[in-house]
């Protein structure tokens, strides 16, 4: 594969640089949740439901008790009735309170001293259940007369984002295009299965597990348990993949509740299957649009409706519009997402939440204007795709409070923050535009799209053609998503720097490092970075809604600068009897900025200056964020525009993928090595989307029917094309640290639309997803011929 | 049971019907990671006798009289394919990465200089989630070429 | 430490030879080759075995041997060891079979014996017109493999036999391939189909076989096809008429993988397209 990257004069930002925990994981010495041990340490087995809705009248654990070895049982007798709450909606309800939401939901616990004994005592564990009628899809939650899966109810209010005229917009079209689009559920299919393990000293719970949130996950403990959150210490650990499946989980309340309850360290290690069918999966998202063009090319209108399940303990009533505000150059629009519960396993956000889904939607809509109007789809997405300073549709349409606070809010900040931010409710920096004209350039589009329905080479049953598409993300939820970090200076010059983001491979432990390093003038050696324990970090979202490089990078670059302003006012004072702005560092010196080389002083000489001082204090340096991101920045966003070559076997329906181009923008780029694998990574699991991920759920149990790699299939090296290309746009972002935004999702929404519209190209028709060779089939046999 | 672990005479005594991966695991030998313990992942690669194996579909009895290599064991093909996954950075979280370098060590002990495909084909029982392939496929590939020089 | 369950556990018991082995059989035993199928047995499917025999260190099972007539694969040999083997279609269809990890543990007499329908390995076998000897306390027979599955997971043996080979007659200008469908690189067939053609002097159609996997309960050779190619040339077969053949032969299942429409229609596809190989490579193969 090749790159295309501009480096920048920077001494950190734009560098290579290898991950910090890079030889550890190399050597197998990186310690995951599963690899933890305490002494005196107990296991613990769960306990499921086969129902997908039941209430537990009784659970009779006498003889699981009566195994030697068995310590303690855990049922919703023991539990608190308070509820909790996961990060964004992702979760909400009691830990266990004897009312099962799906087939694998927790019922009780058990904890022996081997995890053999206490998976033997999970099965000796008599549950009597009033077996409830199940709700297995949202279309059956909205019925009439149905079975209450939560006592809130099982709707959650519409949300709906609308701009223009819409019933002007459909008289004036000259073209209506319909698309119904089932998309099934995904499974973040993680490698490396999560564990949790759980001490108690006192009233005080230590909890280490792997979590991408670990500020969201002591909440939710304080919450689970009843109990204040001083009383909580998360320590995070090294996850393996996540893409939001490990942020704060119920089994995670459920270990701290059972040590709590036997008095003893407990650990439970989940298998493959639980990570597979209890934790949490994309949702079930089914999307029904109208697009109205007119014969020149305006997109009139643009509705869409989408309905998404949240099974049993989702509760959230959105999810990402920000690839319908990618279009929002069309004239008029109404975007209505609609949530349910169903009795199925909770669903969350994984990476790419709604974008995947309501933005493949809208992608296929334009897809379909354009083919029926004979327009070029990357020239489509660049006539109609927003530009920086364009209004931001949905939020300017979406009527809530906080809309109204926010604007009022930048209107204080207006005045107070510098000239060059951005205005806000429009697109702050950056858009499609230069990374698909270069796509297209260096992808050799031109020649290779030759019209739609068409395929580039036809050898036998073998057809080959192209496609484009986009993908946008937020960087962190617009007006919320707080974050924070510290930055220490210890008397010898070493620097910790603190942020709650926990560590699951996307390198943000390192590219925060690299900007604090950056901010302060250190070099990045002279930084350690903690990333999961909540007694030393602030508090903070985590890393999730690829908020990490943008809002915590701003964080830590604020209190790096707050800690470097410390040190030079210390070194003005002390040692060169000047204005601490006539000071600066690079390279752990502090120097004049006038004459670099002339007076030097290392950041520990500075510190140690003033130990024989009145000003001891100072010894340590902590720096905090001075500046708040105000309400405006909410409205940046990442870009990936993706083109993939795919041959079609239109005898079998098998699909190849055979050459792919990612390009992306997310401002500048703090390590190219990092950001490339948030793009390649996005790109193999969004391309698995589109071609074979599928959750399937029991006819009547809505259990997970296929829990395992063996037939929940996912790509593998061979799957993806050996020619691989990225290349990075070079906006700049005027709030982002060092002009950088957000990475991690427009990657994984750009390959659906990408693979859709080639495999159409190759075939001549649209393909359901996920485009298996069977669906491929079925398609072709509507569509009554093949293509030539 | 005996067996040579990672180049030294080991004595073990495995439960009759106890997996491979947890025999290594309870050695304390971390870097034998399972997450799907069916076979289809390829995290818990090791070498037996120089090829390689899911160790968690495997009895450790089955091991009696091998020789077991993980990825703790010192091995200058293991050092070299090691830096070329730091220098590419062939991984993300990591979990996948030791399955990954056990399969290409025994890849490239019998195919020294493969084709980009032929790399991409032998790695393909393992899954990294993560989607590090293009990555680690280019580390094996400059991993085979150092070694090459070094032969 | 209490441990359950583990003192009934049985030990993994290793004969060197077949009679051994035979002795060590009893009630519940079970014949531990490369283990890759009993793992999800054990795990899923609660097999709880009482005695564990290893059959590879059996050295007569690990041989492969060839005479002018046939080539015998041991029944232990792993997938690994085959993907040398001398029959290029058997080599050809391991290397798409399983994980390469897996391949190092899995062999021949597990893939035949485990009897899933989707067995790649029954497949070409079968269209090579393979035969099975068996080993059990009575005695030793060979049969054809074309009878050996009586239902998914069960064939004809006792549990107290042992597969001990596979027969694969060598006759001259015969050409075999096989082709499958996959979801991805690793995956258990949707579909597969084997072919062989065997030409006479004349280059005419001597013998030919088709067998598919994954659409019946049993891996099936699909009867017929010897009838309508015999005695034609070799050079522009029109293979729509076995296509058909296939797709009436079989009987499949809607599962989570593939319907049973497709899979008939696919059994079809593939058949014409195994033929097409077979016939690439007689080809290639100069004609007496
Ligand atoms: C990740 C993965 C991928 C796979 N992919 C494929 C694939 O692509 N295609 C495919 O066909 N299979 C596949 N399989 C299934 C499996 O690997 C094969 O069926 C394998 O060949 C079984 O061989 P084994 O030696 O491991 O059998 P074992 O598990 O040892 O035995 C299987 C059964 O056969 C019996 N048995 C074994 N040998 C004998 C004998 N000589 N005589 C009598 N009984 C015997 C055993 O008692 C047991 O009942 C896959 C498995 C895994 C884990
Ligand atoms: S853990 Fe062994 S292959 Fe997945
Ligand atoms: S690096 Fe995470 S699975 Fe490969």
């Amino acid at each position: 594969m090749t790159i295309s990257f501009d480096p920048t004069e920077h001494d950190h930002v734009g560098k290579p640089l290898p991950v910090r925990d890079a030889r550890e994981k190399v050597s197998g010495r990186l310690r995951y949740a599963n690899d933890l041990a305490l002494a005196g340490m107990v296991h613990g087995a769960l306990v499921r439901s086969p129902h997908a809705h039941a209430k537990v009248l009784r659970v009779d654990a006498t003889e699981a008790l009566a195994l030697p070895g068995v310590v303690g049982v855990l049922t919703h007798e023991d539990t608190p009735r308070t509820v909790w709450d996961g990060c964004w909606f992702n979760y909400r309800g009691p830990a266990l309170d004897g009312h099962a939401r799906f087939a694998g939901d927790e019922v009780a616990a058990v904890a022996a001293t081997t995890p053999e004994i206490a998976r033997a005592a999970a099965a000796l564990i008599r549950v009597e259940y009033e077996v409830l009628p199940a709700v297995l899809t949202a279309e059956a939650a909205g019925a009439t007369g149905a079975e209450p899966v939560r006592d809130e109810g099982n709707l959650r209010e519409p949300y709906v984002a609308e701009w223009g005229d819409l019933a002007a917009g459909e008289a004036e079209a000259d073209h209506i295009l319909h698309a119904v689009i089932d998309h099934p559920s995904q499974q973040m299919a993680t490698i490396g299965r999560n564990a949790c393990l759980a001490d108690w000293e006192g009233d005080r719970v230590t909890v280490w597990t792997g979590s991408q949130t670990p500020s969201e996950l002591k909440t939710g403990l304080a919450m689970a348990l009843d109990i204040p959150q001083s009383k909580v210490r998360v320590q995070a650990l090294p996850t393996g993949s996540s893409f939001g499946q490990w942020w704060s989980n119920n089994f995670m309340m459920i270990t701290a509740l059972l040590a709590r309850k036997i008095g003893r360290p407990v650990k439970i290690e989940l298998s493959n299957a639980e990570c597979f069918a209890t934790v949490k999966r994309r949702h079930k998202e089914l999307s029904t649009g109208r697009i109205g063009v007119t014969e020149d090319g305006r997109i009139t209108f643009l509705e869409i409706d989408h309905v998404m399940d949240n099974g049993g303990y989702g509760f959230k009533n959105d999810v990402g519009f920000f690839c319908v505000d990618n279009w929002g150059r069309a004239e008029s629009g109404r975007c209505t997402v609609r949530a349910a519960s169903t009795n199925l396993v909770t669903a969350g956000c994984m990476r790419g939440v709604g974008d995947v889904t309501l933005g493949n939607c809208v992608e296929r809509l334009c897809d379909m204007a354009a083919e029926r109007l004979g327009l070029d789809p990357v020239e489509f997405r660049l006539s109609h795709q927003l530009r920086t300073g364009e209004p931001l549709r949905h939020i300017m349409g979406h009527d809530v409070p906080e809309v109204a606070q926010a604007r009022s809010d930048s209107k204080a900040f207006r005045a107070k923050v510098p000239a060059d931010w951005p205005e806000p409710f429009v697109l702050s920096s950056g858009s499609t535009a230069e990374i698909l004209r270069e796509g297209a350039a260096a992808f050799g589009w031109d020649q290779r799209f030759v019209g739609w329905g068409k395929p580039n080479h036809c050898d036998g049953e073998i057809r080959r053609a192209v496609g484009v598409g986009t993908g946008i993300h937020c960087c962190g939820v617009e007006l919320e998503g707080g974050t924070a970090a510290t930055v220490r200076v210890n008397p010898d010059g070493s620097v910790k720097l603190h942020a709650s983001v926990g560590r699951h491979g996307s390198g943000a432990e390192t590219t925060q490092v690299q900007v604090a390093a950056e901010a302060l003038g250190v070099t990045w050696d002279m930084i350690e970075m903690e990333t999961g324990d909540t007694d030393s970090c602030p508090w903070s979202h985590g890393s999730i809604a690829s908020n990490t490089m943008y809002r915590t990078g701003f964080a830590t670059v604020s209190a790096a600068k707050d800690a470097k302003r410390q040190i030079l006012e210390v070194a003005a004072r002390n040692l060169f009897n000047c204005d601490p702005d006539d000071l600066d560092i690079r390279q752990n010196l502090v120097h004049r900025r006038t004459r670099p080389d002339n007076e030097r002083y290392t950041i520990a000489e500075v510190l140690n200056a003033v130990r024989s001082d009145a000003l001891g204090q100072f010894s340590t340096v902590i720096g905090r964020p001075t500046e708040a991101m105000p309400p405006s920045t909410t409205f940046a966003r990442h870009f990936a525009a993706h083109f993939v070559e795919v041959e079609a076997d239109v005898g079998t329906g098998e699909i190849r993928l055979l050459d792919y181009l990612a390009c992306q923008d997310s401002g500048t780029v703090v390590n190219p090595h990092v950001l490339m694998n948030q793009v390649i990574g996005g790109a193999i699991c969004g391309a698995g989307f589109a071609l074979h991920e599928e959750l399937h759920f029991h006819p009547e149990t809505g259990a997970v029917m296929n829990d395992g790699f063996l037939d929940y299939k996912v790509l593998r090296s061979a799957d993806f094309p050996a020619r691989t290309q990225v290349i990075f746009g070079n906006s700049h972002d005027s709030v982002g640290p060092y002009g950088a935004r957000g990475a991690g999702e427009a990657p994984i929404a750009a390959p659906v639309p990408a693979i859709c519209q080639a495999v159409f190209n190759a075939i001549g028709c649209w393909v359901d997803l996920p485009m298996t060779p069977e669906r491929v089939i079925a398609a072709l046999d509507r569509l009554g011929h093949t293509p030539h | 049971m005996r067996l040579t672990l990672n180049r030294r005479e080991t004595e073990l005594t495995p439960a009759p019907l106890e997996r491979l991966s947890d025999t290594l695991r309870a050695q304390g030998l971390t870097g034998v990671r399972v997450s799907c313990s069916e076979g289809e992942c390829g995290s818990c690669t090791v070498l037996i006798d120089g090829r390689p194996v899911t160790s968690c579909l495997m009895l450790a009895a089955q091991a009696e009289g091998t020789s077991v290599e993980t990825i703790e064991c010192d091995d200058p093909a293991t050092a070299a394919l090691q830096q070329a996954f730091i220098e590419e950075q062939g991984f993300q979280c990591g979990f996948c990465t030791a399955g990954f370098i056990l399969t290409a060590r025994a890849f490239l002990a019998r195919t020294p200089d493969p084709s980009e495909d032929e790399v991409r084909e032998a790695l393909s029982g393992s899954i990294c989630r993560c989607g590090a392939y293009p990555f680690i496929t280019r580390a094996v590939l400059k991993a085979a070429a150092s070694l090459r020089g070094a032969a | 430490m209490t441990i359950i369950a583990r003192s009934t556990e049985p030990v993994l018991q290793r004969p060197a030879t077949l009679t051994e082995a035979l002795a060590l059989s009893g009630p519940g035993s079970v014949w531990w080759a490369g283990g890759t199928d009993l793992w999800l047995m054990i795990d899923r499917k609660g097999l709880r075995p009482e005695a564990l025999i290893d059959l590879t260190h059996i050295a007569e099972l690990r041989a492969i041997q060839t005479t002018g007539a046939e080539t015998t694969l041991g029944a232990a040999l792993t997938l690994a060891e085959l993907e040398a083997s001398p029959l290029p279609a058997v080599a050809d269809t391991v290397r798409s079979m399983c994980t390469v990890q897996t391949r190092t543990l899995a062999t021949l007499g597990g893939n035949l014996c485990h009897a899933a329908p989707s067995a790649d390995l029954a497949p070409v076998l079968l269209a090579l017109g393979a035969e099975v000897s068996i080993a059990g306390p009575a005695g030793t027979r060979r049969i054809p493999l074309d009878g050996f599955f009586t239902g998914p997971g069960r064939t004809v043996l006792s549990a107290e036999e042992i597969l001990t080979a596979v027969h694969v007659p060598t006759p001259q200008r015969q050409t075999a391939a096989y082709t499958r469908i996959a979801r991805t690189v690793v995956d258990i067939a949707l579909v597969g189909a084997a072919a062989s053609l065997t030409l006479d002097e004349e280059c005419h159609v001597l013998d030919a076989r088709v067998a598919l996997c994954a659409v019946a309960p049993v891996p099936l050779l699909v009867p017929g096809i010897a009838e309508a190619l015999k005695g034609r040339a070799y050079d522009g077969l029109d293979f729509a008429g076995c296509a058909k053949m296939a797709e009436e032969a079989c009987a499949p299942i809607t599962d989570l993988r593939a319907s049973a429409d497709y899979r008939r229609r696919m059994a079809g596809v593939l058949t014409r397209r195994a033929l097409t190989t077979a016939a690439d490579h007689l080809r290639r193969m100069p004609c007496a």
